[in-house]
């Protein structure tokens, strides 16, 4: 890349009046591939990159017009451009055979004149792609990020393609509980996050970096720097603060968390250990379930109050989720609960033979849940809900 | 195997004939409702799919209707069809709308599928400018609508 681009930069140098305005050109309009040919046509430089992306320069006023070109030349192909004579500038594609390929065949050279005009008839209108396909290909689309993506391309495809449901993020106004059992006035916000692990792409032979949590909206106001050309980022705040983008990380989509705006369970210094939320019909009504201080405190969405729930553990809860329609919890002293959303009944359960462990819930997507049984800082048994035996039977790792 | 050697034509909007076995041209399910309807006759017009189209929704028919011929499908030959559909595939973009809405309109659901898997592989990884030059679509957002967009891609992680 640096090569092709110095390559560029020389053969601009005689026309411009300093170097500055170079870089700015660089940074802000070329393609981002590698040039692949240059040639100089009619009075004008043309430029052919590895992406496919044709550009036309203006060598007076420095104007960069892309051009259609007439395909996209696919990744296995080298692309030259050829003026032939002083009229005609030709787009060649010499396409390799990939591998395992039938290599009797020999290379084949496909030659285009290059449209020089803007819009040509030959070339379709991808927004007219009848609804029911775009429709596939959003479905198609693997995760939530794409489909941003692919909303921010025009106004047609915006409207077709629905802002992503899982990257809403509902939220409640609940009573305070922090005097509890003092009724409070104050409110707390309950809300849905979005759970996401981004593993950032680092040069093959380090070990990748990983970053797992929620995202929300960058709320931000002062902005780095204004990105141009619109590009998505998840910004991961620190004392260096790391830009994620589909490009340089891989996203897997993991379901939700339900959080406490403004309450960290992983502080010391809180009472507050977590909370579980389950939907109870369609008409929004919902059972909270509150891990604070010794207590598990739960709230109905009819009532707006929080009460603490009798029939429970004598033990602290260690650890609250929400799964397929009921709450599990785990306390410290070994005791597991399974909690009914309706009558907050306690089912208990003995899903392993005690053993001197910690226990962790941890839900994978919808489908799974698995208990983590630490027995020191390097050897886990990790085993799966069976749904129907209520049990753990299965060790997984 | 008479139903096999039965032949049909499909004829593409240019008036070209393709003569195809029975079973490859049921493959278009357009074709197969005709036949089932009792639509005896053995040339089918096709009109709004052109023979250069045409020919390669065939091929890719009659590759999967041999596929599917052989008794016992091994892995490998599973594997030789997957090879095969993403070879079919890398096709330019001009190609890739015309087969799609031609797998659309016959009804070739292996075809629309990786037709469309094909435009979702496109879209994903790429800046949206990217998508427009190389779906040819026109950036058509006002300056304040574009701004709502840059918005919207904006995130913040929230450990």
């Amino acid at each position: 890349m640096t090569v092709s681009m110095l390559f560029m930069l020389a053969l601009f140098a005689p026309y411009l009046p300093s170097w500055p305005s170079v870089q700015n050109m660089r940074l802000q309009r070329l393609s981002d591939a590698t040039c692949d040919d240059l040639v100089t046509f009619s009075g004008r430089f043309y430029a052919i990159f590895l992406n496919g992306d044709v550009f036309a320069f203006d060598p007076h006023f420095l104007e960069l017009t892309p051009l259609k070109p007439l395909e996209l030349l696919n990744c296995c192909s080298c692309n030259s451009l050829v003026p032939s004579g002083d009229d005609e500038l030709f787009l060649v594609e010499k396409i390799i055979p990939p591998n395992g390929a039938n290599m009797s065949e020999p290379p084949s050279e496909k030659k285009a004149s290059l449209s020089l005009s803007s819009s040509s008839s030959m070339v379709p209108d991808w927004t007219q792609l009848p609804e029911e396909l775009l429709h596939i290909i959003t479905e198609k689309l693997e995760h939530c990020f794409n489909v941003i993506h692919a909303r921010s391309v025009c106004t047609s495809w915006r409207s077709t393609f629905p802002f992503p449901h899982s990257l809403l993020r509902p939220s409640y106004s609940l009573p305070a509980f922090g005097d509890f059992p003092y009724v409070s006035k104050g409110l707390c916000t309950l809300e849905k996050v979005p759970l996401f692990l981004f593993r950032v792409q680092t040069p093959a032979a380090s070990p990748s970096e990983y970053f797992l949590g929620g995202v929300g909206r960058d709320e931000c106001v002062d902005h780095m720097e204004l990105q141009y050309p619109i590009q998505f980022s998840v910004k991961i705040p620190g004392s260096e603060p790391t830009v994620l983008n589909i490009r340089n990380s891989q996203v897997f989509p993991l379901g939700h968390q339900y959080r406490i705006m403004g309450w960290d369970p992983e502080s010391w210094t809180t009472k507050f250990k977590g909370v579980a939320f389950l939907p109870l019909n369609e008409e929004g009504e919902f059972v909270v379930l509150l891990n604070y201080t010794m207590d598990l405190l739960v709230l109905r969405s009819s009532e707006m109050r929080w009460m603490r729930l009798k029939e429970t553990s004598n033990a602290q809860c260690r650890q609250l989720v929400a799964f397929k329609g009921r709450f599990y919890a785990a306390f410290i002293n070994g005791d597991f609960f399974i909690f009914d959303p309706y009558t907050l009944k306690r089912t208990p359960f003995t899903p392993l033979p005690l053993l001197r462990s910690s226990k962790y819930l941890v839900q994978a997507g919808d489908d799974e849940l698995l208990l983590i049984l630490d027995f020191n800082r390097f050897t886990c048994r990790v085993s799966r809900l069976d749904n129907e035996a209520d049990n753990f039977p299965m060790d997984v790792v | 195997m008479s139903e096999s050697n039965k032949k049909i034509s499909l004829i593409s909007s240019e008036g070209e004939a393709f003569e195809v076995s029975e079973a490859v041209a049921r493959e278009f399910e357009i074709v197969a409702h005709m036949l089932e309807d009792g639509c005896s006759g053995s040339s089918i017009p096709i009109t709004t799919v052109d023979s250069n189209i045409l020919g390669k929704v065939i091929e890719y028919c009659t590759k999967h209707v041999e596929v599917g011929n052989v008794e016992g499908n091994s892995e490998k030959a599973e594997k030789d069809l997957e090879e095969f559909d993403k070879r079919f595939i890398a096709v330019e973009m001009n190609t890739l709308f015309s087969l799609i809405l031609a797998a659309n309109y016959l009804n070739v659901k292996g075809l629309l599928n990786i037709g469309c898997q094909k435009v979702a592989d496109t879209i994903k990884d790429m800046k949206p400018e990217e998508v427009r030059s190389i779906f040819n679509i026109e950036n058509d957002y006002t300056p304040a609508e574009e701004e709502v967009v840059r918005k919207e891609n904006e995130w913040a992680f929230q450990p």
